[in-house]
């Protein structure tokens, strides 16, 4: 099912589609709503990027990809939980250190990782992620994890190109200093 | 605004200073360990509500659709019975007001045929026969 069936399927309400599309895009929506928010509680935000994306597909009419179209909807979704946190001052199960060790593919680089995963704790990981803002992570993620293009990342955030090249820049170099500890994170 | 570590990462650098490689690879590792550290699993219970939730909303809007059918047809089956009750109260009212306006109204009465009449009919039935 290519994506243009996937969107038909959608709008007719088809539940292969719908299935399909929960499987495949679940698991995106949530690594963004978790890097953004900082926190492992994400099951409402994704229920609710679903509630809008069925909501609002009748209305989408392939200007942009699929996946620029729901970036948007997390990244409004994901805002309007940061305004209702601020609001109400909520409390949430933010990064935990219960969580299970992660799990990533081995690669030409291992041996870095390995490095960087003894000297640095889950723990110490964490606290370096929250002290980047939202926007910053959203960044990082965008385009180092997701590996974005500059044009989709402008799209998706309705800023011109150097704009996000800017921004990106400045969120690395935060993270850099984090890393190298100059920034009060070990 | 970019510099030589956003392009090496950008992959637009192809050859990157010593001073700069580790601290580059270093980045990239704690990314990868990023990645890892956000990856998400969508429960069996979350498909359960996203679906439920859809599936309640199409009998809502089925539910709600057929409420107002039932209620238009049933302001339109008021507004007949209104209108019949409306029709034979008019209908009650013209003959009622009939009736008292011949009730009231005396009315021209047939004149006695006069006596002169009287024979000439008579005359003319004898010429007849």
């Amino acid at each position: 099912m290519n994506e243009e069936r996937l969107i038909q399927g959608l709008k007719k309400s088809d539940k292969e589609a719908f299935e399909r599309f929960f499987y495949e895009y679940a698991p995106r929506i949530g690594s963004i709503a978790k890097s953004y928010l900082g926190t492992d509680d994400v099951d409402d935000i994704v229920q609710e990027v679903f509630i809008h994306v069925l909501k609002g597909i009748k209305r989408f009419r392939g200007e942009s990809k699929l996946s620029t179209w729901l970036y948007r909807i997390i990244i409004n979704v994901c805002n309007d939980f940061l305004k209702k946190r601020k609001r109400h001052r909520e409390e949430l199960v933010d990064f935990g250190d219960e969580e299970e060790p992660p799990y990533f593919e081995p690669a030409s680089n291992t041996d870095v990782v390995k490095e960087v995963l003894e000297e640095l704790s889950m723990d110490a990981m964490n606290r370096i992620m929250k002290k980047l803002s939202p926007s910053d992570r959203l960044l990082i993620t965008m385009r180092d994890v997701d590996g974005l293009s500059y044009e989709e990342m402008a799209n998706i955030l309705g800023v011109p190109i150097g704009t996000v090249k800017s921004r990106l820049h400045y969120a690395r170099g935060k993270l850099r200093k984090l890393l190298q500890g100059k920034d009060g994170a070990k | 605004m970019k510099d030589l570590f956003d392009e090496y990462l950008d992959g637009d650098a192809m050859e990157v200073p010593s001073e700069l490689e580790g601290e580059v690879e270093r980045y990239r590792a704690f990314i990868k360990i990023y990645a890892a550290r956000i990856t998400y699993r969508p429960s069996e219970r979350l498909y359960r509500n996203v679906f439920k939730r859809r599936k309640f909303k199409t009998k809502l809007v089925l539910g709600f659709a057929i409420a107002m059918a039932a209620l238009v047809v049933g302001i339109f089956g008021f507004w007949r019975i209104m209108d019949s009750l409306t029709v034979q109260k008019e209908y009650a009212q013209v003959v009622e007001s009939a009736i008292e306006k011949f009730s009231s109204q005396p009315m021209e009465l047939p004149k006695p045929v006069a006596e002169k009449d009287f024979l000439n009919i008579i005359g003319f039935v004898s010429d007849v026969y």
